[in-house]
């Protein structure tokens, strides 16, 4: 009987990430090789191919990819039109009316994904209150549908009305219209997708979630296809920007939901072995050749958030609250107009990659600092399947050096304190910008180069502890794996907490039903159906809501005191004070219904038993200085082992860097914790 | 004493600097997020900044740059009153007086000094446009002859934070001379809370990196960008040039209001000079001397800027201006400025077109250029609610690139109101019509940006309507031969009739009145018949383009 297996993939901008662990959490492979930017799927079976595991031992095979954010990025999504209510055709266009620049004279705004010939306007209104204004006529609604389906090019249609997040009816009489007209077109509502106020908000997340819509899907059938031709025959899970999984089926219809869903994987693995160490209050740093993730986790949960924006574009759906910099292994260093010395965004990805990767890059990167700094070789790197080329790195970084006015060896600690920075103030953003005290939280490094750089951050945000955990370099892989199955629900219902209501909480139980019901046509056979409510809730006459978590035991009859309470709480955290005397408002009801361990839970044991050797002793240059450092294989480290700093580990998929002063330590869980001494 | 500059590294450069302007940013987000009226939260009419001990800007976040530039001449007019070595921990200022560097009223800042090891480190700073801060209409009085009919003046006044500011003498003085007290309340603590926090994070900045390297990052920002400045001001031929532009109407005599101004560029720096431009006037089109200062800097900036110069308050140290007491760009007390916007907007196009000449490559033909902002007020009997929307027009085309589409004006920065946001906080009144304005562009090689048309129902009797704008007779000629884009007009739809209002008023509105707002198109750059017959087509096809202004830009045409 074969091994029943489980597959994580996740394919990154630089690299695409593969593990492959037993039924009970043991690894069996883990992989990492260079994206196939264009052909993702056939990465994705290449790199399963290579791993040399047998698709028909596979059970579950749960991905992750760029592929959503992608189609945003390089506009290469379906031919998309948009129905608008009469009146409002400019929605897109005309979008906040302001600028990101300012001062400059030639600044345009970020073009919509579709142009203005591909808007349609009906002749209907909602009034903020939900009552229907003026009906939607069947023939004005027929007319404007036909009429976007006249060239025969449209294969998805968005459609947002005004206030049909209170009252939908417009819209689904309008998707009925268009299933009648044109049965293989894509049908996306405004009201199902992001049934919130802002109409511009709200029609660009629309018009991003059809516009990705028939991609997404295309490419999960390719991919589903071409798994079950290789042999599989299990469960195919998808990974979702809220950080849970849903399966194939499910994720199609709501592709929006993974627009962000690239960095998840690695937060929720980040998240539940720095938890599995005793650290559930933990900031993750994921630092691949592209770019870095940041996220704070409290309690052993990622932080969520509702916006943020793509391409220019606002797109608003529940999401892991990632902050991305810039800033990754493959970030080129570069000199401005000012003369300033600066590192990213651009980067030189996986083609051509880092001078020292030999791909014919010439210009110098963070990892060609690296590189010259020594803590980086040849021999250790992706395994040694790879050779690193020092050389190229010290020519790359040179004539900037010059034009700086510093040694080669100064500009490369230069770039990495640079590329430090960028980091460091991603992690100020997730934390100190939301009340929260960095110092209070363990820093859990991975990705390619997220281990090399996170103690020089810690250092300097005053953070004392690091976590490097099993499988660094290919945690968003591992971390698929553990997710669960999750599904996030939102409802705009404008409610006043006032004291005599007592019913200000029952929308929950409708949504809480509504989760119980899709949880049971998923395909698990584990998991606790759990559901965590909150509110979106502000002072009368604010504009932006706090998000306040509501205790389960709270629902459903909670009166308005106790809600109150809830919300001045988080108000005063959040901006130091709370109003008494204002009215309080609750804009939306979110519920997240997950089934609660059916990701797999990750097997710590094990490790190779004995003694650590002294590892092999290299110079390196620190500060300007060459220092010996000791250089440890990861896999010769035992539970227990300790290694002083300055000391690098190499691992299979990533490289620790111990600066001096610091000790690392590898704990019962496989996890590497380093602090200073 | 800090250390020279020359000692300063790159990377601490790099990291102070980042840090200031992030400092700025989350206090733009914290005041956005914790603020009341629509005017701040939605539309963002706003500035933040970080400051050097000595008042300049050092760390800035990206809303409205009329009120960012406004930081300095704000800080002078404090701090003329107020000496700096006497500040103390906890201290802040409060500040609107027109005439003591503010802005118009509505404009309220927020200065607070930040102190490390016992000096004075810096500031952080933010201004608010207040909905209504009373005086003798709701939001703005377009009937105003003095200052006081346009609400309360606050001259820099010193507040403790450590106390209850709440309840304060001025603040309760403020309050109970304003509209919407609850509002204003709401709005001051937003404004505190977001400096306080930002306060937080520049002492931090300083307890980090010492208070010595901070300054020394300070001043080589500063310096950097004041010599870029230089540099760009010195590849331009030295000489005075000369530029004007009109206000269409002043109000009063129903004369056009002209501001004049000659640039003198010499030894790398700008001398801006108003002595020719016309006398102030008894109505609110006047320019305060902070308004104009503020302008310049933005003009200078937008124009010679660039992408590569660091923005902050060394690109100002080359630029000094001259304005004589008395007029229209530095009025005595008490003249009136609530719609200083639109005469700032001449001041910017009358520099422009002094430096069109020899700066053609880098400046658009005139765009609309005229803040459009209506406001609708209700009173209920027990309280008022004013509703303020600021609508933007279109850009001018450039000498490579078409002008925006309905985008804002490069002074002001200000988002719209969503029409969700606006029903569901203002039962009187529905937005029934909101777009671009096919044809408004002005036709050339490059188009000139669309302007926008608005349309407000009012559901209630008895509503207030107030309102300014400009060039609704006539808008300027592209460069060129760029032809101009259309005039903005305010109308009022009664009873399937159409009346055309000023272009400042105030009026009375009823149940079933719509009113209209067209704001007007950008000019054209270059001949019309130039234009490339591809990005024509894809106009007319998208319907931004229709009849006869398609046949003006055929081969062959007049």
């Amino acid at each position: 009987m074969a091994a029943r297996l489980r597959v994580g993939v996740e394919i990154g901008g630089t690299f695409t990430d593969l593990i492959v662990v037993d039924d009970r959490g043991r690894l069996v492979k883990a992989h990492k090789v260079f994206s196939t930017p264009g052909a993702m799927a056939s990465g994705a079976l290449q790199a399963l191919a290579e791993s040399g595991v047998s698709l028909g031992d596979v059970e579950i095979v749960v991905h992750g990819s760029t592929v959503a954010t992608n189609t945003v990025l390089e506009r290469r999504g379906a031919e998309t039109a948009l129905i608008v209510t009469e009146g409002f055709r400019d929605v897109l266009t005309i979008q906040r009316q302001s600028k990101d620049r300012l001062f400059d004279l030639t600044y345009t705004k970020p073009e919509p994904l579709l142009p203005r010939r591909r808007i349609a306007e009906v002749a209907e209104r909602v009034a903020g209150d939900g009552r229907v204004l003026r009906p939607l006529s069947e023939d004005d609604a027929r007319r404007a549908v036909a009429a976007l389906l006249e060239d025969g090019r449209v294969e998805s249609i968005a459609v947002c009305l005004l206030h049909a997040y209170q009252n939908p009816e417009h819209e689904l009489r309008l998707s009925a219209v268009i299933r009648a007209l044109a049965p293989g077109v894509f049908v996306t509502l405004s009201s199902e997708v992001l049934p919130e106020f802002r109409e511009y908000e709200r029609a660009s997340t629309t018009v991003i979630s059809a516009y990705v819509k028939p991609v997404v899907a295309q490419y999960l059938e390719t991919l589903e296809v071409r798994l079950r031709e290789a042999g599989f025959a299990g469960t195919l899970l998808v990974m979702q920007s809220n950080g849970g999984v849903l399966p194939i089926e499910s994720a199609r219809e709501q592709a929006v939901r993974m627009v962000l869903s690239g960095p998840a994987g690695g937060v929720t693995g980040a998240a539940t072995l720095a938890a599995a160490s005793g650290f559930p209050d933990a900031v993750t740093l994921d630092m691949g050749g592209t770019s870095t993730d940041v996220c704070l986790v409290n309690g052993g949960k990622a932080a969520y958030t509702a916006e943020t924006k793509i391409g220019g574009l606002p797109l608003r759906t529940p999401m892991v609250d990632i902050v991305t910099v810039g800033a990754g292994g493959g970030s080129i260093a570069w000199q401005d107009g000012g003369g300033f010395l600066r590192v990213g965004p651009r980067s030189a990805g996986a083609n051509p990659g880092p001078a020292c990767y030999g791909r014919g890059g010439t210009e110098p990167t963070v990892t060609d600092a690296q590189a010259v700094l020594g803590l980086i070789r040849s021999g250790a790197f992706l395994g040694g399947r790879f050779v690193l080329d020092r050389e190229r790195s010290w020519a790359a970084l040179g004539p900037l050096a010059q034009a700086v006015g510093l040694t080669v060896p100064a500009l490369a600690d230069g770039i990495v304190k640079i590329a430090n920075a960028h980091m460091a103030r991603a992690i100020e953003l997730v934390s100190t910008a939301k009340g929260k005290d960095p110092r209070d939280y363990a820093l859990v490094a991975f990705g390619g180069a997220g281990p090399l750089h996170a103690a020089a951050m810690a250092e300097e945000l005053g953070i004392r502890r690091v976590l490097v955990p099993p499988h660094a370099g290919v945690l968003s892989a591992y971390g698929l794996l553990m997710a669960d199955l999750r599904r996030d629900y939102v409802m705009t219902r404008v409610a006043p907490v006032s004291v005599e209501r007592k019913d200000l909480l029952h929308p929950f139980v409708q949504m809480i039903r509504r989760g119980e019901q899709d949880a049971a046509s998923y395909p698990a056979d584990g998991g606790r159906f759990v559901v965590e409510c909150a509110l979106d809730m502000r002072y009368e006459g604010q504009g932006y809501e706090l998000t306040v978590p509501i205790a389960a035991e709270l629902i459903p009859d909670a009166g308005a005191a106790e809600i109150r309470q809830c919300f001045e709480d988080a108000h005063r955290l959040r901006y130091g004070y709370a109003a008494p005397e204002k009215g309080i408002v609750i804009m939306s009801y979110r519920a997240a219904a997950s089934l609660r361990g059916s990701g797999m839970a990750p097997e710590l044991s094990g490790g190779p038993a004995g003694r650590s050797g002294p590892g092999e002793e290299a110079p390196i240059l620190v500060g300007g200085r060459e220092l010996p450092a000791r250089f440890h294989a990861r896999g010769a480290l035992p539970g227990g082992a300790r290694v002083d700093g300055p000391a690098v580990i190499e691992d299979l998929t990533t490289t620790i860097w111990v600066p001096p002063g610091w000790r690392a330590e590898v704990n019962a869980q496989q996890t590497i914790v380093m602090e200073p001494r | 004493m800090t250390p020279p500059s020359s000692q300063l590294d790159p990377v601490t450069l790099n990291i102070v600097g980042r840090t200031l302007d992030a400092i700025a940013e989350e206090m733009g987000v914290n005041l956005v997020r914790g603020a009341f009226s629509p005017l701040i939260r939605e539309t963002r009419d706003i500035s933040m900044a970080v400051l050097s001990p000595r008042g300049e800007i050092v760390g800035m976040a990206q809303y409205v740059p009329i009120l960012l530039n406004a930081m300095g001449p704000a800080f002078e007019g404090w701090s003329a009153e107020y000496p700096l070595e006497a500040l103390e921990p906890g201290e802040v200022i409060v500040m609107n007086d027109p005439f003591r560097g503010g802005q118009h009223l509505n404009d309220v800042f927020l200065f607070v000094p930040v102190f490390v090891e016992g000096i004075l480190g810096g500031f952080v700073a933010n201004v608010a446009h207040h909905t209504d801060l009373g005086g003798g209409a709701p939001s703005g009085n377009a009937d105003a002859t003095e200052v006081f009919q346009e609400g309360i003046v606050i001259p820099p006044m010193k507040l403790d934070v450590r106390e209850r500011w709440e309840t304060t003498p001025l603040v309760r003085m403020m309050l109970a001379n304003v509209r919407m007290p609850e509002t204003t309340l709401g709005d001051l603590r937003a404004q505190f809370a977001a400096s306080r926090i930002a306060a937080a994070r520049l002492g931090a900045l300083f307890a980090k990196y010492g208070a010595a390297v901070v300054h020394c990052c300070m001043d080589e920002l500063l310096a950097r960008s004041e010599r870029l400045m230089r540099e760009a001001i010195g590849r331009l031929p030295e000489g005075t040039y000369r530029g004007e532009a009109s206000l269409e109407d002043d109000g009063a005599a129903g004369k056009p209001l002209t501001v004049r101004v000659a640039l003198t560029i010499a030894d790398g720096d700008i001398v801006v000079d108003f002595s020719d431009t016309d006398p102030q006037i008894r109505t609110f089109s006047n320019s305060t001397l902070g308004s104009t200062v503020s302008t310049v800097h933005t003009t200078i900036l937008s124009v010679l800027g660039g992408a590569d110069i660091p923005k902050n308050g060394g690109c100002f140290r080359p630029v000094r201006i001259v304005a004589p007491l008395g007029t229209a760009a530095n009025p005595r007390r008490p003249a009136p400025s609530r719609a200083r916007t639109n005469i700032c907007y001449r001041i910017f196009d009358a520099i422009v077109a002094a430096l069109m000449p020899v700066a053609v490559d880098r400046i658009p033909s005139p765009g609309f250029n005229s803040q459009t902002a209506i406001s609708l007020s209700r009173y209920d009997g027990g309280r008022w609610r004013v509703f303020h929307d600021i609508i933007t027009g279109g850009n001018g085309a450039r000498e490579c690139a078409d002008g925006a589409d309905g985008m804002t004006l490069p002074l002001t920065n200000s988002l719209n109101t969503p029409i969700e946001a606006a029903e569901l906080e203002f039962d009187f009144l529905r937005i029934v019509r909101y777009g671009l304005r096919p044809d408004s562009g002005g036709a050339g090689t490059f188009r000139g940006g669309l302007g926008i048309e608005r349309v407000y129902e009012v559901l209630e009797d008895g509503i207030r309507m107030f309102g300014y704008s400009d060039r609704h007779l006539e808008v300027p000629p592209g460069f060129h031969g760029g032809l101009p884009g259309a005039t903005g007009r305010f109308a009022v739809e009664r009873d399937g009739r159409i009346t055309r209002l000023s272009a400042r008023v105030n009026t009375l509105l009823g149940k079933g009145d719509r009113l209209i707002v067209w704001t007007g198109g950008g000019s054209g750059f270059g001949l019309p018949t130039a234009r490339d017959g591809e990005r024509l087509e894809r106009d007319v096809r998208n319907g931004l383009i229709t009849g006869e202004l398609v046949q003006s830009h055929r081969p062959g045409a007049v």
